[in-house]
Order: structure tokens, then sequence, then C-alpha cells
């Protein structure tokens, strides 16, 4: 992937704004960031759609969100376009998307996860004193999702665990 | 033998006006123009504006936005607003997507109920403003909260998560999706079939306005509801079938949406009122009520949708994103302004 889009789905949210500067330190090449509205995600495909339309070169299309995540299958799909997309995060629609190959794959943050573990933790270290992972930042992440373990994840997403 | 009297100058509200004048009269003439500007600058300054899957994409942008403008601007002719109509247009959703993914009921059943739910919030918003005398903007932004709460701790109670997907494997998917989201190929572009959904609402509500008596019921209770009352007009209950009729059509909107995107989030909707309005608006609805047009406000719609697109077919920067669409919008609504003065002028 060469030049990449990155959308937006909530304007002012930072940790949006900081996903697609990692993604263009990473990348090296060339990212856009296109903004759409969460609230409106039809509006959002077309919006990726006319992205696409105008810029027949762009070969990739990174979603923030699972929702903007599918909605940009149908964005290429009606652009009749060849960028290949990736997620962050997971829903049952995303995860079937991964299974028939149209989504690339997806970052799970595996938010569960994230405020599981934290419990148990502080728990154990309540109860018993336990420090884990000598008391250095314990990763709870990130889980790649990709078409060799989608079908795994599948169930989990739908019960929304994963 | 009398003589007859010499023949009374015609009563001037009588005079049949000229085809000019008429047509100078109408209140979407400025949307239109405006919307020709919009197209003319954005096929002029991008390539892929103008070309067949181009259109086909700002069309589909659109017409959603498009068939809800005319419901509300009749609604605004009336004298009326629902600030609840965007919402509402999710709440339909998760109730098609709740009851055929939650409960295996097949998509038209479901879909009944959803239209049957837009009834009932449109006749509640409807005998409230109607009976209490409140502006409809105070009792509709109720509503409009009401139904975003419910959105979000209904769909949390009965799925456990904030969205509600995998509405492709219901039964009478396939079906409902031809009918009310598939695309067909017009010159080698993939159409919405919600264009389609758009251009029809728009010439029945056109029909209706013009051309039957609830049409001149609508201008005369959004003129003024008591001279209207006192001519005989039912006002009362026009304004609530104007409120159901917003409802409802938020309810078939949302069903389109979910239909399409397969998967409804709880959170969707909010904010389209505004977009509504503002489609309404530009297409040449007064917010006083009494005057306005369906066909302005589907070409308002149409302004609404190709500036959102085209700033992106342009490839402006993203971030600056709101500023452009709101410089746009406000330049096609002085235009409009400009050739309704002008057209006001040329008809004396």
């Amino acid at each position: 992937m060469t030049n990449l889009i990155c959308v937006i789905h909530e304007p002012g949210n930072i940790g949006l704004e900081q996903r697609c500067e990692g993604a263009t330190e990473g990348l090296g090449g060339t990212v856009e960031n296109l903004q759409v509205d969460i609230n409106d995600v039809a509006g959002a495909q077309t919006t990726i759609q006319s992205s696409l339309q105008a810029d027949p070169s762009i070969n990739g299309v990174l979603a923030l969100n699972p929702a903007i995540g599918v909605a940009a299958v149908d964005a290429v799909a009606g652009a009749g376009s060849e960028a290949q997309i990736a997620t962050f995060d997971l829903s049952g629609d995303v995860v079937s998307a991964i299974e028939d190959g149209s989504i690339l794959f997806a970052v799970d943050q595996q938010q569960y996860l994230q405020g599981y573990v934290p419990i148990v933790l502080l728990k154990l270290y309540q109860e018993n004193n336990n420090i884990m992972g000598g008391g250095l930042p314990v990763l709870t992440g990130p889980g790649f999702v990709t078409q060799e373990n989608a079908a795994t994840v599948a169930d989990l997403a739908e019960a929304g665990t994963r | 033998m009398t003589v007859a009297p010499a023949a009374a100058p015609p009563d001037e509200r009588m005079v049949t006006a000229g085809l000019t004048r008429r047509f100078l009269q109408r209140p979407e003439l400025g949307a239109a123009v405006g919307a020709l500007a919009v197209f003319v600058f954005f096929a002029a300054i991008t390539d892929a504006f103008a070309t067949p899957s181009g259109i086909a994409n700002w069309l589909d942008a659109a017409a959603p936005l498009g068939i809800m403008a005319v419901a509300v601007a009749l609604l605004m002719i009336g004298g009326e607003f629902d600030l609840s109509a965007g919402v509402m247009t999710a709440t339909a959703g998760l109730v098609v997507a709740t009851l055929a993914t939650e409960y295996g009921l097949n998509v038209w059943p479901a879909f009944a109920v959803a239209i049957a739910v837009g009834l009932l919030v449109g006749f509640v918003n409807g005998i409230v403003v109607v009976r209490t005398g409140l502006p409809s903007f105070i009792v509709t932004l109720g509503m409009f909260l009401v139904l975003q709460g419910l959105n979000l701790g209904v769909t949390k109670v009965i799925t456990g998560t904030v969205q509600v997907g995998g509405l492709d494997d219901a039964d009478g998917y396939g079906s409902a999706r031809a009918l009310f989201a598939t695309t067909v190929e017009i010159f080698g572009a993939d159409v919405r079939v919600t264009v389609f959904w758009w251009i029809g609402v728009t010439a029945l509500a056109t029909y209706v306005l013009l051309r039957t008596r609830p049409g001149n019921w609508i201008f005369a209770v959004g003129g003024s509801a008591v001279a209207a009352r006192g001519v005989g007009v039912p006002a009362a209950r026009t304004k609530i079938a104007l409120f159901m009729m917003v409802s409802t059509m938020a309810a078939l909107v949302g069903t389109m949406q979910a239909l399409r995107l397969t998967s409804v989030q709880a959170n969707s909707g909010i904010g389209l009122e505004f977009e509504f309005i503002i489609a309404a608006v530009i297409g040449g609805c007064l917010l006083t009520g009494g005057f306005g047009s369906a066909v302005g406000a589907a070409l308002g719609a149409l302004i609404f949708g190709m500036a959102k697109q085209g700033i992106v077919f342009a490839g402006w920067d993203s971030d600056w994103f709101m500023l452009f669409l709101g410089l746009l919008l406000l330049i096609a609504t002085l235009l409009n302004l400009y050739v309704r003065k002008r057209a006001e002028v040329m008809k004396r």
C-alpha cells in the first residue's frame, strides 16, 4: 500500500488523529485524512466512495471503527476500486468481511481485556500482594484478526466480548 | 331596455398570470439556480464529479436526505418543525434490525412494525403540539431525546451491545433490499434505488401540495392556523397528519439505510434533523410556515449532497470540511435569495 486514506469518524477525537499520524509514519507512503460522521454511516460510505473515485491511485483505506470498516467495503466495491481495507476493532460484520477477504485485517484493541485485566491485577495485588510483569505495563493487545483466525473470533465478536 | 354596464375591471386576484410571471413566482427557482451553480462549479474543477459514476454517488448521498427534506418541507409549510425526524430514522432501523435478527421475524413484518412506530411517534408529536399549543420546536426536541435514549437503552438491553448487525441473514432480506436499497445500472453507473424513491416522493408531494384539497389545507394552516380554522380547514387534523407523515417517512428512510448497511448503530441519525431542515430552507421554505415547495426541498437536498461530495472530489483538506460546507451552503442560499429578489422585482 502506497496511497492510503485514513477515515476519521469523530472530529476532534485526538486518539483517531494519532492513529492516522501513526499510520503515516509507519507506512512511509502518502496518507490523506478523510472526515466523516459516525452518526451517518451511509453518508460516510458515499464520502469514502467519492474519495476513491476522485483519486484512483488510492490503494488502501484505513477505518478506525468497525461500522466505517464495513461501509468502506461497499464504497470500494461501488467505486470499482482495488483498494484494500483495514480497520480498527471488531463487529460480527467485520469478521465476516475478513473471512470473505473483503477486509484485509482488523486491529483488535481487545477493549474487553482492557477492562477485565486491570480489575484482576488490582484484586490480586490487594488480596495477595501479587505483581505481574514486574510492575511494568501489561499489554492487552493489539490482537490482529486476519483471514486465518477470523473463524475462531467470529462467535466471540457476535457475543460482544471480542 | 337598460344599457349594459361597462365591464368592471376583473378582480386582480382572479387574473391568470402569464407563463413567465408564474415561473418567476415559483419558490424553487432560486434553489434551481443554486443547484446549477454548485454543479457547474464542481464539474469544472474536478474530473470525476460529472462522470456517470460520480453523479450516481452524489445522488446516492442526496437521496435519503431529499426524501426527508421533502417530508419536512411539507411540515414546515404547515408551520411546524420536527427535530425528532433524524433520530427517528435510527429508531426505525433498529426496530427492523432487532426484530429480524434477535426475534427471527421476516424483514417485511418487521418493516410494518417500524412504520407503525413511525405513525405512533408522529401522532404523539402532533397531538401534543395541537392540544397544548406549545411550540413544536420544544415538543419534538423532547421526542428527539426520548428516542435517542430509547435507541441506546433498548438496544443495549436486548443485544447487550450498541449495534445490531447481521440483517443480511434475515428472511425476506433479499426482496426488501431489491425494493429499498439495491442499485440499478444506468449508463454504466450503479444508481441507488433510493434516488427513484426520492423522485417519486417529490412528485407525489408536489401533486398533493398544488393540486389537492389537503395541499391547500397545508398552506392555510401554515399561513395562519386560526384563520384556516375559521374558514373550515381541519387545522388540528392537518397538522397531526403532517407530523405522522414525517415520522413515517423517517421510518421508511431508516429501513432503507438499515437494509443497505445490514447493521444499525444505536447512535445513528443524531444531527440529521438539522440537515433536513437546512435542505428545506435552502429550497425556499420559510421558517415561519405558509410558503415553500417540495421540488425546492428536493433541490436543497441536491445542493447539500453535491456540496458535501464535491468537497471530497475536489480533494480539499478534510480538516476544513465543515467550513467549506458551511460557506458553500451560505453562498448557495444567498444566490437563492438574490434570484428570488430579482424575480420579485421583475414580476411586477
